[in-house]
């Protein structure tokens, strides 16, 4: 079984998926903010769940809980594993 | 930043014996930095400003040993370098007044995070104690610090902590009577940011090799390489251009190289250098265990769920502080009713015993009546704030917020802004982005605030059948926040056009918070509104009264005194159990209000009035009305009263129907009169105490000025739309 590892940024990412941060694709304000909370590149971040009104995201880094609005989280690059251990399926083959 | 005290270089004057040391105590915002302060203060402290996150600075006292400590709270950064007003004045604090101690007070359940702000504190220098607080929440999901191996890896004392319950207080303050060194460590940033660094020390010392920085050189050069804005406008101004033109240089090879800049380099290397610390110190359980706090928060912002806990939560709030604070509120406005009962049997009839009665007790009891309304309010968010949830309702509400142009975080002061405008202004301290402050603050009064209420109470009594009057006032709250999602919206697009800030808002974990921190909270919010009672409202109060008191001749009171005397006399002289007594007695009465009444007629209150009528009639107003709005401008809660005085109805009498029944003989009023009234209340210029409240968290007469401005425009459009509107189509 293959374990490849698809590039996306961090508001495609599904609740319950964990994933890498690998780039940080703004600058200004922004950036510093996501630096100072952790977010930086090699950081696993989990994607907890999505706000009831579907904005924002809340994710967990480094062990506490981040409130992002997806139009930020857009910007964080990020490396999600394809296989992921809760949906694997049995093997068809 | 204003300086607290002039302090030369060096600290040597603290080590005499009898000088305060000073304390600073920083860290991450829930790290427990207020409850730490207030643990440590008690009740000796200068709560100068607004609590919460603070951007002034809140000084206590305390002593321990026979040694006196000056203890400073700055504001709770997550990092040192220049992001916003937080970081730069806790920066400032340490690297300018440099205390004699930095308390660090870091979460130990959320160390990796907390320790990169104590990075940056230990690089710069300063006499740092770690103090490792919640150690019981760490131990509770199971992670073991070896606090002793972190503090020699550091070079720095530890001392594990539970701010909340005082464990570990004794043993901090131990350790800051031993003036713990200034901190040493130095991150290692790679060899292509430490060739930069090199390179832009050398050249600054050959530059300008007297120059005395703030911050160190190496200090100085990272955070250069970091484009920190405010080491940059020091630098420019100590040294020449060449030095930016390296780093710049610099910077653009390692963004060549490595493909990403400098600055996530260091942030990068940080980390890193604090993972190397947290596989020496920390022993955690795997990583997925599911915490109580994540428990919590799955049925508390489930998709489904989230919206209608959160709807009940704020409910719940209101209903709690209007419920449960209506009888000591009634209990107070007997209390004050009594007390002006008191002065006004003891004094003789006098101008003293009329400021007293009239513009102190009638004036300021009417702000401290609604007291125990605004304790209650400000208990419950306290609460909700202290446990965690503010932040999760900051979550759901983040994406109106947003669409309104503002932020999730504006919620609360808005929320606040129901009971009073003052602490809610001042609770706009939370949002980092200037403009979202602004536009916040602009909206705030828009909330009527619990002033307002007795005047819709009465209005709506008068004038609408009790089944329906209930469902008026929430029209008139529902409007107020209805204009104020249309005007935050219009402000932020047009006013104050610009970058929002990013929404990157830490959840804390829930705690259960104690009961002491939850009253200390709530009673540093109700203090500010009962200063504001004390100085503003009886400020105003008396100036009113002068304003209505003076002058005190009008055409016809010689008569007037002269029945009343006359009246006086005949019914003394009659038995008591006559009946004409009790008739004259009760003339004179009438006759004591009607000259009240005129009085305020052609008092200086009353000749504005009459004035500003012409725009008032086309409101359905006349200058009745007209003086109780002026009265408003000072304080809303003040408009009854004023009307009991127009209208000739006793100070005591106001609650009962006697003022509802002399409004409705009043022949310009009738309900759509009222209504458009209750609007005009509703949107009109903020009191006074808000104004100021403004100019102070704004830091300018402009926005005092323009809600001045935009606040009568609206009142005065909207009514006149109304009124007009609602006389054509024949109410």
């Amino acid at each position: 079984m293959e374990n490849t590892a698809t590039m996306t940024t961090l508001n495609l990412v599904p609740p319950g998926r964990r994933c890498v941060i690998r780039k940080i694709e703004v600058r200004g304000a922004l950036r510093r903010r996501l630096l100072d909370m952790g977010m930086a590149p090699g950081a696993d971040v989990e994607v907890i769940r999505v706000a009831p009104l579907g904005d924002p995201i809340e994710i967990k880094i480094k062990g506490f809980l981040l409130s992002i609005r997806k139009e930020d989280a857009v910007f964080i690059h990020v490396e999600m594993d394809l296989h992921h251990a809760q949906d694997e399926k049995p093997d068809k083959r | 930043m204003r300086r607290m005290k002039n302090r030369t270089n060096g600290d040597t004057a603290a080590d005499r014996t009898d000088h305060a040391l000073v304390v600073a105590i920083a860290g991450n915002p829930n790290a427990g930095k207020t409850t730490l302060f207030n643990a440590l203060t008690g009740a000796r402290q200068h709560v100068g400003n607004w609590p919460g996150v603070t951007v002034e600075k809140k000084e206590g006292l305390l002593e321990h040993n026979g040694r006196s400590l000056t203890i400073v709270d700055l504001p709770g950064t997550y990092s040192l370098t220049a992001y916003s007003m937080e970081e730069v004045i806790a920066r400032d604090y340490i690297v300018n007044e440099r205390p004699d101690v930095v308390v660090n007070i870091v979460d130990a359940s959320n160390l990796e995070r907390n320790l990169y702000m104590t990075v940056q504190l230990l690089e710069m220098g300063a006499p740092v104690i770690l103090a490792l607080n919640m150690i019981d929440a760490a131990e509770a999901a199971g992670l073991r610090i070896d606090h002793e191996q972190l503090g020699a890896l550091l070079g720095v004392p530890v001392v594990p902590m539970v701010a909340r319950t005082g464990k570990g207080r004794v043993e901090l303050l131990d350790e800051v009577l031993k003036r713990p060194p200034a901190a040493n460590i130095r991150v290692p940033y790679g060899h292509d940011i430490e060739a930069a660094i090199d390179r832009i020390i050398r050249a600054m010392q050959k530059d300008n090799p007297a120059a005395a920085l703030p911050l160190d050189t190496r200090v100085t050069a990272i955070k250069l390489l970091e484009n920190d804005s405010v080491v940059e406008k020091n630098v420019r101004n100590t040294y020449s251009e060449n030095i930016l033109t390296i780093r710049d240089r610099h910077c653009e090879k390692i963004e060549q190289t490595h493909g990403d800049d400098a600055e996530t380099l260091i942030v990068d290397r940080r980390y890193g250098y604090i993972s190397g610390l947290m596989r020496e110190v920390v022993a955690r359980p795997p990583l997925d265990k599911r915490t109580v706090t994540d428990r919590i928060d799955a049925v508390l912002t489930d998709r489904a769920l989230g919206l209608p806990i959160f709807f009940f939560a704020v409910w719940a709030t209101f209903h709690l502080t209007f419920t449960l604070g209506s009888p000591p509120m009634h209990w107070l406005d007997a209390l004050f009713g009594w007390l002006g009962g008191l002065v006004s049997s003891t004094l003789p009839d006098s101008l003293l015993r009329s400021v007293i009665v009239d513009a102190v007790i009638g004036g300021v009891g009417g702000v401290i009546v609604f007291l125990p309304n605004i304790l209650l309010l400000f208990f419950a968010i306290a609460l909700l704030e202290d446990t965690g949830y503010m932040a999760r309702a900051a979550f759901i509400m983040d994406r109106v917020m947003h669409r309104l142009g503002l932020h999730g975080k504006s919620f609360i002061p808005l929320l606040i802004g129901f009971g009073c405008s003052v602490p809610a202004i001042m609770a706009t301290r939370t949002l980092e982005n200037n403009k979202d402050r602004i536009v916040t603050i602009l909206v705030t009064p828009l909330m009527s605030c619990g002033a307002r209420l007795p005047v819709y109470t009465l209005l709506a009594g008068a004038f609408f059948a009790p089944a329906a009057a209930g469902n008026v006032i929430f029209s008139i709250y529902l409007i107020g926040i209805l204009f104020a999602a249309f005007l935050a919206r219009l402000y932020r697009a047009k006013l104050l056009k610009g970058d929002q800030t990013p929404f990157v808002m830490e959840l804390p974990p829930y705690r259960l918070p104690t009961l002491k921190s939850v009253l200390m909270h709530c009673w540093e919010r109700a203090w500010l509104y009962l200063k504001k009672a004390g100085t503003v409202i009886l400020g105003i109060a008396i100036i009113l009264w002068a304003l209505m008191t003076f002058p005190m001749n009008f055409p016809g009171r010689e008569k007037m005194e002269t029945e009343i005397a006359r009246a006086q006399t005949r019914a003394e002289k009659l038995g008591e159990t006559d009946p004409r007594r009790a008739r004259l007695l009760d003339r004179v009465d009438e006759l004591d209000h009607e000259m009240a009444s005129q009085q305020l007629l052609h008092s200086y209150a009353g000749r504005t009035g009459r004035a500003l009528e012409p725009i008032l009639k086309p409101i359905g107003f006349n200058w009745k009305t007209g003086i109780a709005l002026i009265a408003g401008f000072a304080a809303k809660e003040v408009i009854v009263s004023t009307m009991g005085t127009i209208y000739s109805i006793g100070e005591e009498d106001t609650g009962s129907g006697k003022l509802k029944r002399a409004l409705r003989r009043d022949p310009i009023f009738r309900p759509l009169t009222a209504y458009v009234l209750m609007l005009f209340v509703l949107l009109t210029v903020p009191c006074m105490a808000t104004l100021a409240a403004i100019r102070r968290e704004t830091n300018s007469w402009t926005w005092p000025a323009f809600s001045l401005a935009y606040h009568t425009v609206l009142a005065w459009t909207v009514c006149f739309v109304v009124y007009q509107g609602g006389r054509l189509i024949g109410l």
